[in-house]
Formats: C-alpha cells, sequence, structure tokens
C-alpha cells in the first residue's frame, strides 16, 4: 500500500499579554487589574524550557533533566527562532491582527502600524503574507481609537500596557460579530496564517502548490443565522496566497487535530489531492485559564501564550514517515467511556490489526499540555496519566509485569511541553520530533492521540479520542536531517 | 450503602467519566439524578 | 467546576437533602478528587469569592471506595486498569477526610 507522508511541520508561538488582560477583562476576573509587567517578559517566555521544545530547539524527552520549576531554570542564549518553528511578540502578532483583517476591523495607531509593519516585511516567513507586502491605509489617530472604544464599538488593543489601537464589532446587533468574537476569529486566523507562512519557509512547498487546507481550531465563525459556518481554511489560504487550494474547517474540540490528519491522509492517498495542509490557530480565550490559580501558587501567569501549527502532508516520497492510515484509531459511539474499553479501542485494537503490541510503538503521544501549567489546578500530570494507562492497558493485556509500569512509561511517553490552547496540545506537537528523530533513524513508529471533551457542547455526553501511526518509511535508506 | 440513595455523578475525563460511574452506580442500586464529566484542559 | 454545574447540584441539593443524596466520584487522582468533594461539601476553593454562600452540603464518595456495593463484572469492566493507575489509598484518605471534615458524625464505608 501506497501510504501519504508527513512532508513537513511548523509551531508558532505567540507571546500575547496583552490579549491575556483583555481576556480576563472579558470575563470580568479578579485579576484583570494586573498590570501587563506584573506578566512575563518576552525574553523570560521565549527562554521557558517547553516554549524552547515547541519550536524544536529541545527534545521534549530531555524535558525532565531540566529542574522543576522551569520558570525559574530559563535556559541561557535562547532563540526565538528553532528549527521546527518561531515565537513571536505580541506587537507582530497586533501587525499579524490586522494584515490578515480584509474588513477594516482592527485599527492600529498610526505610528505603532508603522515600525510593526517594518518589522512584518523584514521577517524571512512573514513577508510574504497578504496584508503585509501590500500596504493597507494609513492607520488611525490615539484619539480616534480612544473614540471608537469610547462609544463601545470597539475593544482596545494593547501593547506594553498601552492601548495602541482597537478591533470593532463586525455588526451593530449579531452578538455572533461583537468585538470579542471578531478578536477570537480573527486570533485563530491570523496565527494559523503565520504557522503557514512558516511551513512554507521551513519546507520550501509553494503557496500556489497547496491544493487543500483543513483548519482546525476550536473557534466559529458566522453570524447569527449560521453561527458555525466557517470557513477559517479558506480565510488562510487566501491570506497566504494559496490561490490554488480550496479547504474546509474540521472540529471535534481537541480532538479535531488528529481527524484532520486522517481526513488529510486519505485525501492524499485516495489521490484526490497531492498536497493537503493541516493547519490550527491560537485561541484567545484560553489566555489564562488557570491565571488565578497561578497567582494564588505564587507563579507567573504561564498561560500567555497562543500556539498554532501546520502541517504538511503529500504522496510518498520514500523518504518522509508515512501515516498508517489503515491502522487509525477510533473511540466509537457503542464503546462507552469506560477507560480500558476507551483505550483498548484507541490503542490496541488499531495495533492488533497491524500485527503490532503495545510496547512495539516506540512513543505514545497524548495530551501534551505543561504539566507545570495545569498541576497546580490539582489534575496532575495528564500526558503521564494516558501513558499510565497505556502501560497498564499493556499489563491487561498480558504484554507485560505489573513492575514494568514505570519503565515502560520512562520509555515511549513523550512529556507535555505545549501551551495549554486545547486542540494545540492534543498529540500532534510531536509531529515535528517524531518526524525529525525517525528521519534520523532513532525512532520507527509513534502513536498521535487526541483526545476531546465533546460533552461541554451539551449535545452528547460523549467524548472523542482518536489515534494515528507515523512509521519510518519502509523506501528510507539513510538517515536524513531535517 | 448506594441502594435506594440519590447520586450525582462527578466523572473525570482523564480519570473515570460519567458513563461508567453510572453504570457502576446503577449496579449498585443508586439511583442517579445527574451526572457530569469534567475536563481540566 | 463550573458555574451551571454547581447551581444544578446546589438545585437538586435542595430538593433531595443530604439524607437521601450523595456524590459519586471518578476522579484521577487524590487531589482533585479533593477539590471535587469539598466543592459538593462546601464551595469551590477556585471560585472561593464568588461562591462563598454555596454550600452544597453533599457528602462524596470516590468509586473506588464503594467498590463492594457494585457488581464484581461491571466493576471489573470499568475499573480493573484503573486500579492500576489510581493511587486508590491516597484518593481514599482524601475523600475520606474531607467526609470527616465536613460531616464530623461521618463513619467510614
Amino acid at each position: 500500500m501506497k501510504y501519504p507522508v508527513i512532508k513537513g511541520t511548523s509551531y508558532v508561538l505567540i507571546h500575547t499579554p496583552g490579549l491575556l488582560l483583555q481576556q480576563a477583562n472579558l470575563e470580568g476576573l479578579p485579576f484583570s487589574h494586573l498590570l501587563t509587567d506584573q506578566l512575563r517578559s518576552f525574553d523570560s517566555v521565549a527562554g521557558y524550557p517547553p516554549n524552547q521544545a515547541f519550536i524544536g530547539n529541545l527534545f521534549p524527552e530531555d524535558l525532565p533533566q531540566i529542574p522543576r520549576p522551569w520558570y525559574n531554570n530559563s535556559l541561557p542564549n535562547a532563540k526565538r527562532q528553532g528549527l521546527l518553528g518561531e515565537i513571536f511578540p505580541e506587537d507582530e502578532f497586533l501587525g499579524l491582527l490586522h494584515a490578515v483583517d480584509v474588513y477594516g476591523l482592527v485599527c492600529l495607531e498610526a505610528g505603532f502600524k508603522l515600525a510593526v509593519s517594518e518589522k512584518l516585511r523584514s521577517h524571512p516567513a512573514l513577508s510574504g503574507l497578504n496584508g503585509i507586502a501590500t500596504a493597507q491605509d494609513n492607520g488611525c489617530s490615539h484619539a480616534e481609537i480612544q473614540e471608537i472604544i469610547k462609544a463601545g464599538e470597539a475593544l482596545p488593543l494593547t501593547f506594553g500596557g498601552r492601548i495602541i489601537g482597537c478591533i470593532r464589532k463586525a455588526h451593530s446587533s449579531d452578538s455572533t460579530l461583537s468585538a470579542s468574537r471578531v478578536l477570537e476569529n480573527l486570533t485563530a486566523k491570523a496565527s494559523a496564517a503565520a504557522a503557514l507562512q512558516l511551513l512554507f519557509r521551513k519546507t520550501g512547498l509553494k503557496p500556489q502548490d497547496v491544493d487543500y487546507i483543513i483548519e482546525t481550531s476550536e473557534e466559529a465563525c458566522g453570524d447569527l443565522r449560521q453561527k458555525g459556518g466557517g470557513s477559517f481554511a479558506k480565510s488562510i489560504a487566501e491570506a497566504c496566497s494559496c490561490s490554488n487550494a480550496s479547504g474546509a474547517d474540521t472540529r471535534a474540540f481537541c480532538a479535531a487535530p488528529v481527524h484532520a490528519l486522517m481526513q488529510g491522509a486519505a485525501l492524499v492517498q485516495s489521490g484526490i489531492f497531492e498536497n493537503v495542509v493541516v493547519v490550527a490557530g491560537g485561541c484567545s480565550a484560553k489566555l489564562g485559564l488557570n491565571a488565578g490559580i497561578h497567582l494564588a501558587h505564587g507563579m507567573p501567569v504561564l498561560e500567555d501564550l497562543l500556539g498554532a501549527f501546520a502541517f504538511h502532508i503529500s504522496k510518498d516520497d520514500g523518504i518522509n514517515p508515512i501515516v498508517r492510515t489503515d491502522l487509525i484509531g477510533t473511540m466509537k459511539v457503542g464503546c462507552g467511556d469506560s477507560p480500558q474499553q476507551v483505550y483498548s479501542s484507541l490503542v490496541a485494537e488499531p495495533l492488533t490489526r497491524g500485527g503490532y503490541k503495545i510496547l512495539d510503538i516506540d512513543r505514545y503521544a497524548a495530551e501534551l499540555v505543561n504539566p507545570e501549567i495545569i498541576e497546580p489546578t490539582g489534575c496532575g500530570d495528564l500526558a503521564q496519566k494516558n501513558y499510565k494507562m497505556i502501560a497498564s492497558l499493556a499489563v491487561l493485556r498480558r504484554e507485560m509485569d505489573r513492575t514494568g509500569i514505570e519503565e515502560q512509561i520512562q520509555r515511549f511517553g513523550v512529556p507535555g511541553f505545549a501551551p495549554n490552547q486545547g486542540h494545540i496540545p492534543s498529540g500532534v506537537p510531536y509531529i515535528g520530533p517524531a518526524r525529525d528523530l525517525i528521519l534520523r533513524n532513532k525512532v520507527n513508529q509513534v502513536m498521535i492521540i487526541g483526545k476531546g471533551s465533546l460533552f461541554l457542547g451539551k449535545l452528547t455526553r460523549l467524548y472523542d479520542a482518536v489515534s494515528l501511526i507515523i512509521q519510518r518509511n519502509p523506501k528510507q535508506k539513510a538517515s536524513v536531517s531535517i | 450503602m448506594l441502594k435506594g440513595k440519590k447520586v450525582i455523578i462527578i466523572g473525570d475525563r482523564d480519570g473515570i467519566p460519567a458513563q461508567s460511574l453510572e453504570e457502576c452506580v446503577i449496579s449498585a442500586g443508586g439511583e442517579v439524578i445527574y451526572a457530569m464529566t469534567h475536563c481540566y484542559v | 467546576m463550573d458555574q451551571e454545574n454547581q447551581a444544578q447540584i446546589r438545585a437538586l441539593a435542595e430538593k433531595y437533602g443530604d439524607e437521601e443524596l450523595i456524590a459519586v466520584l471518578g476522579s484521577a487522582d487524590p487531589e482533585m478528587a479533593v477539590i471535587a468533594a469539598e466543592t459538593a461539601a462546601g464551595s469551590d476553593p477556585a471560585f472561593v469569592d464568588l461562591f462563598a454562600e454555596a454550600q452544597l452540603g453533599l457528602k462524596s464518595y470516590h468509586i473506588a471506595e464503594l467498590k463492594e456495593f457494585i457488581d464484581h463484572q461491571v466493576y471489573l469492566r470499568h475499573m480493573e486498569m484503573m486500579e492500576m493507575v489510581l493511587d486508590i489509598p491516597g484518593i481514599i484518605h482524601e475523600v475520606s477526610t474531607v467526609r470527616k471534615q465536613f460531616f464530623p458524625s461521618e463513619v467510614s464505608v
């Protein structure tokens, strides 16, 4: 069988303390009075070990060797650029937000806009984005911006604690087009566009060669009568000059990225499209989700980052790792939510189908949220919990003895390192490192697991999970560096 | 212990979710009147 | 626990009273079980200011504490693997401590 391959990946983090405070204000949270300088600086965000792992300057497997708390152990000489991605500061993000807005909803102060446009135009990946290469209007004055905000027509946009712009509502009475919804949606679009531009830069894939884009965030764009109409995918394709591409959105809460990888792989393997991109931007509503708890623990507010990613799936090139489309694991409706039935269906069943055992997998990657962010909430390390279930299932299936559980978790469990952005940590942050390790002959096969809390939408009490296996290309001869 | 009791189920997506708890409680003679599952991320 | 769920539980607690009504938890670790049990008994520590008045007054039991009352086959189907995953002694200790704290007349299961 000719399997599709993962031809390239890109990962983006965006430091957005201003957006975090805006979110806190919107929710009326008690810490919204915090000053910007009580939040992390860009340098401390860049040097934060899990972030360096996210952009590929460190393997997630090496994180446990760095003493906790990681926020007190910044990596020296950390760069914003990484082998697999890049970390962007908030001013560049606001410039991006303006660049991807095609309805004049984002107003930036003229001086700020000029300075940030200059930065974006000189950025090797972002300079090609529509709206950056081509000049837009000249921006607003500070007084104009204040006036729009005061009139209740817009929400402020801040940088370094100063209002430098605003985002307008897109309709006078439709709440699905309120300023806060426009901000959420343009945030998802802008951060996804950054990831896609970076993918082009890192892989050499040309925008005009992209056939289809699947977008997998957790936002909904539309209006009163079609609240989740979409399509983020096509808007991102347009912003990134993918003139030959179409696309659509896939939604399944945090499980969506793995569903989308499966769909993208199927589109390539069937021959419908040659080059498919799976992309997702970040979620502004999840910024500062546990900020109150972090502050109560005397920690910095760690949820100050948007995440985004883009993956290129293409036909077999004899080099890149393959997606085993014949070994997809799902959580069928009838499987219920009993943990051992879920993991049997998700992990053991597809492996058995392929003639593998649980312990044949070199790495499992599930719920890769950075434990330092979520442990203070009392929920423990979610990634490790998943691996404990997988190892325990191996015991139940008599693949190993109970005493080997810890050792196996150490061997196959990818530690959490992703920002707490819902769909972002859901297994897929490891696709980049996995591709690298497989190409360098260090690892043979990896299982990526996505889990989504469908029940939050109140249509079902079910949750969802899906798994796929990425494997060394059988035709790959020598070790290849990415 | 559970027989004749009305039970509120507080499940954990990454622990034991609601439907599993519900089956266990019903098998013990409890009556489930509200069930929810939590997700912490 | 979100405000909506707390409100629902409060309404049920008021309707039935704590003699008839209990909460059964599926928390994955002791710390989370404590938070859930305290929420059901008193108020959510994460929303102390907002919910100071919200005394739900419910006794909580973790599912692992109720093993002997549950049909053995049903229990095995849902819990056999989880017994390897969970810190059951830790969870039982923590949840029963919360019960004793909020309901001093409480005796062990």
